[in-house]
């Protein structure tokens, strides 16, 4: 069996474990569907008491938000088994994994499969689509490429983030909420145009955790907007492969991790 | 009353234990006040005609917001989820003590020890430490210090009562679920912690100001900023406390009910 097969067969075990319970599922993915709306309808609020934010208009950071979002949704639907590795950790179930011949990716990959986060993705992808005729931006086959490729770099640094903070769990348990930061705070952050913020919160979130190349400059491409940070006009182009750049930095770091592990054992 | 104090002692020393997790806790409070002051100054900077709250004091709002996070009926007691699953119920129910005090007192101390080791050193990072744009402002004077301090015991009882129906419900399986994750999320909004509460269109104000929710976050804050007077704070403690009454009761009603079909779990 190969490692695509026997990651379906995780998802397949998964899947039918949450059918078990059908309702809860659903109940789960109305309340995703409905913490993102409300999310919007602050950012609705915002809008309607300050007309603008620097040159941006409420679609359009309707759309930053949407895009981020989805990004967020499909690295929580897939990846999240990384960020609940800690307690593999401390339990020493890892131990487990570890015996097995096959890589642990995989294996910590099929974990999780969290299905109630597809809804973040469909109420992104409906929100993305909303906001684009509203603005009438005419969307040539570039663009939305661009807009793909930002969504799916976005995955990857999430993703990343999940990976680097599982990773750093080798050494530390208290870093949960450091993760948390970079992830379900962030998108707090990033449903604004990163431009409003500091000069080095913005390299930070450029160059390093590369979460602003995934929203602000893909935008800034496909909206047309003029970029306010100063970087060359090709940037936004290839910003959105930063993401799985990010990614695969975070596994050189989890392979070296996962040589350092002491099991905590009994 | 001993009995429940020592339950509620017993949890602030288990809560104790992990300190440097506390000092962790400060992290994602700390960012998000620095993100909201950096929007809020880039919104006011384009801002046409006079707005309900300054900058300054909607800064200052969103960094107690940030202060109280830890106080918020998020979620319920997650041990509590735990004992109704694996079915360790069985236990509590041979407690000589009443449950609902039971659980409330343990709620209330997971609302304290956050004040203690997260409210207060993050009050303290932004009253003293950041720089001028993000700082937060001092309370409007002593009098609504001490207002501010009255409101936000209220807001403590309130959050508890909530919290405790949040995990009684569960019980409840599949409709009691559904209400567990979307409350919170209405809480969220109606308290203020997403936007502040003065800054909603005139058409809301009326729903949100008569709704319970906003004792939870934003009536302490405008008590701290002075924008309701401190004489006038105790007009609306009163149906705080009215409301947390209610819910006390709406808790221990459910309780009971909960109680008469509870299937202990396990063998």
């Amino acid at each position: 069996m190969n490692a695509l097969q026997l990651y379906g067969r995780y998802v397949r075990v998964y899947v039918a474990g949450l059918m078990e319970y059908r309702v809860s599922l659903l109940l789960r993915l109305l309340s995703t569907l409905a913490g993102s709306i409300l999310e919007c309808v602050g950012i609705w609020v915002l809008f309607t008491r300050f007309g603008l934010l620097g040159s941006w208009t409420f679609p359009e950071t309707l759309l930053l938000f949407s895009v981020a979002s989805m990004a967020f949704g499909l690295a929580e639907w897939l990846g999240r088994g990384f960020d609940k590795f800690p307690a593999q950790v401390a339990t020493g179930d890892f131990d487990r994994m570890l015996l097995r011949p096959r890589s642990t990716v995989l294996q910590v990959l099929g974990t999780r499969f969290e299905l109630n986060k597809i809804g973040r993705v469909i109420q992104g992808g409906l929100l993305a689509w909303y906001c684009l005729t509203l603005l009438g931006a005419p969307l040539t086959p570039a663009r939305a490429a661009l807009l793909a490729a930002a969504v799916v770099g976005g995955a990857f640094v999430y993703g990343g983030v999940f990976v680097l903070f599982a990773t750093l769990s080798f050494w530390t348990i208290q870093s949960v909420q450091l993760a948390y930061v970079l992830t379900n705070c962030s998108l707090d952050m990033f449903q604004y145009p990163v431009e409003i913020y500091g000069p080095w919160v913005r390299r930070f979130f450029t160059f390093v955790v590369p979460l602003a190349c995934i929203t602000y400059y893909p935008l800034v491409a496909v909206l047309g907007k003029t970029d306010a940070t100063g970087l060359p006009a090709w940037f936004p182009w290839l910003a959105p492969a930063l993401g799985p750049v990010f990614f695969l930095g975070t596994l050189l770091l989890w392979r070296f991790g996962v040589r350092h592990y002491h099991s905590t054992g009994s | 009353m001993k009995g429940y104090l020592t339950v509620f002692r017993i949890r602030v020393l288990a809560l104790l234990q992990y300190r440097l997790a506390a000092l962790a806790r400060l992290a994602p409070p700390l960012f998000v006040g620095f993100v909201r002051a950096a929007f809020f100054t880039a919104f006011f900077a384009g801002a046409a005609g006079e707005q309900p709250l300054t900058l300054a004091q909607t800064v200052t709002y969103c960094w107690v917001n940030q202060a109280l996070v830890g106080i918020q009926p998020w979620s319920g007691d997650p041990e509590v989820l735990q004992i109704i699953r694996n079915g360790n119920i069985a236990y509590e129910l041979c407690r000589p003590l009443d449950l609902y005090g039971h659980w409330f007192s343990r709620l209330t101390a997971h609302r304290l020890v956050p004040l203690a080791t997260g409210s207060i050193p993050l009050a303290a990072i932004a009253l003293f430490l950041l720089p001028d744009g993000y700082r937060m402002g001092a309370p409007a004077s002593p009098a609504s210090a001490l207002a501010f301090l009255l409101s936000l015991a209220g807001a403590v009882l309130m959050s508890s009562a909530l919290s405790n129906i949040l995990g009684i419900i569960t019980v409840w399986t599949v409709s009691g679920e559904g209400l567990y994750y979307l409350a919170p999320v209405i809480f969220s909004v109606l308290c203020g912690a997403i936007v502040p509460l003065p800054l909603f269109p005139a058409s809301l104000q009326g729903l949100v100001n008569f709704l319970p929710f906003r004792a939870l976050m934003d009536t302490p804050a405008q008590i701290y900023l002075g924008l309701i007077p401190p004489a006038r704070a105790g007009l609306l403690l009163a149906p705080q406390l009215l409301w947390t009454a209610a819910f006390i009761l709406i808790g221990r009603l459910l309780l009971t009910r909960a109680l008469k079909s509870v299937i202990i779990q396990g063998g």
